[in-house]
């Protein structure tokens, strides 16, 4: 339960912004997590949910996209999306699809934990 | 309004860490965030290790569990400073609550302080605590597909110590492949084989140790 955590950064991050931009209602959060950050959508959108509870940004909504991993062969450089799986499970190990090499990719994209806009007034 | 932020969301918790890593630098103290799974040997291998350099090194541990002081007893009769911290429930430590632990350290003159975080392979791969580097520890019993299921972790290190060999003819623990997937997810890791019961293995943990205060130093 990571989640809990990342929901508070996320709150801290919202509220700086929220007095920046001088708004006083929020509607959305939009949220971009990697897959290799093992982040559950629904838990993260449960303690997002929780922690605006009877505060003036009840009823935010988040918006979380998970961006998938895209990986660049340590080999011969071609970069290339792994199969999607359920888990992260083997995505590593998986041979690039233009040499064959089937270790040492270098992850480029699926790490990333930002959030990316806000919308209120 | 839509407002773009493009913030990082962990971003306190890396300003915090960044803090604690200059501190750390300037005090020239080594400082290893022990990652494992819960019963996978860490508190075992801190107290093995403890006793073994003693002599040589001043070292302090911060144990990390969601109760209970147990561990942090156990440490504290090797002698050394021990700051205990619960985290309630939380599945990790943070580097605030690193930050206030080593506000209870003395710091003077150490050499080494051990982060014995939570036991879980997946929550405190993801919070930076200041540390050096993190050391993954994957015992024997656990099963060699953990590096596959877990790869953030593995993919960070700076050290594996494989725990638990003496069991390695016991189980079906292929170690090779371990070898060949962590190495795919991370080149520049190192490996030490070990048991912390036997101590087979342990004089290579331990130089890795002295090398890494030696640099520190130098």
């Amino acid at each position: 339960m990571h989640e809990m955590s990342i929901a508070q950064s996320l709150l801290d991050i919202i509220r700086d912004e929220m007095e920046k931009n001088q708004l006083k209602v929020l509607f959305k959060v939009k949220v971009k997590t990697g897959k290799l950050n093992a982040i559950v959508p629904d838990a993260l959108t449960f303690c997002f949910d929780l922690l605006l509870r009877d505060t003036p940004w009840e009823g935010a909504i988040l918006e979380i996209e998970t961006v998938p991993v895209r990986l660049k062969c340590v080999e011969c450089g071609y970069e290339f999306y792994p199969p999607i799986e359920e888990n992260v499970v083997s995505i590593f190990s998986i041979p690039c699809p233009s040499c064959g090499a089937d270790f040492g990719h270098r992850v480029l994209e699926g790490k990333e934990l930002l959030i990316e806009y806000i919308e209120g007034e | 309004m839509k407002i773009p932020v493009i913030r990082r969301i962990l971003e306190s918790n890396e300003e915090k860490a960044q803090e604690l890593q200059d501190f750390f630098e300037a005090n020239g103290i080594v400082v290893l965030n022990l990652i494992s799974s819960p019963g996978a040997g860490k508190t075992t291998l801190l107290e093995k290790t403890l006793n073994a350099l003693r002599d040589e090194f001043n070292m302090a541990v911060i144990e990390g569990d969601i109760q209970t002081t147990a561990d942090a007893e156990r440490i504290a009769r090797c002698g050394v400073q021990t700051v205990q911290i619960n985290t309630e429930g939380a599945c990790h430590l943070d580097s605030y609550m690193i930050y206030r632990a080593v506000e209870k350290l003395s710091t003077e003159h150490l050499d080494i302080i051990f982060i014995e975080n939570v036991g879980n392979l997946v929550c405190p791969a993801e919070f930076k605590v200041g540390e050096d580097g993190k050391v993954a520890l994957l015992s024997v019993p656990e099963g060699d597909d953990k590096p596959e299921k877990y790869p953030l972790l593995f993919s960070e290190a700076k050290l594996l110590l494989i725990n638990k060999i003496d069991l390695l003819p016991y189980l079906e623990f292929d170690l090779e492949k371990v070898e060949k997937v962590v190495r795919g997810l991370n080149p520049s890791l190192e490996i030490v084989k070990l048991s912390a019961r036997t101590g087979e293995g342990f004089e290579e943990w331990l130089s890795w140790l002295r090398k890494r205060v030696e640099e520190k130093r130098s």
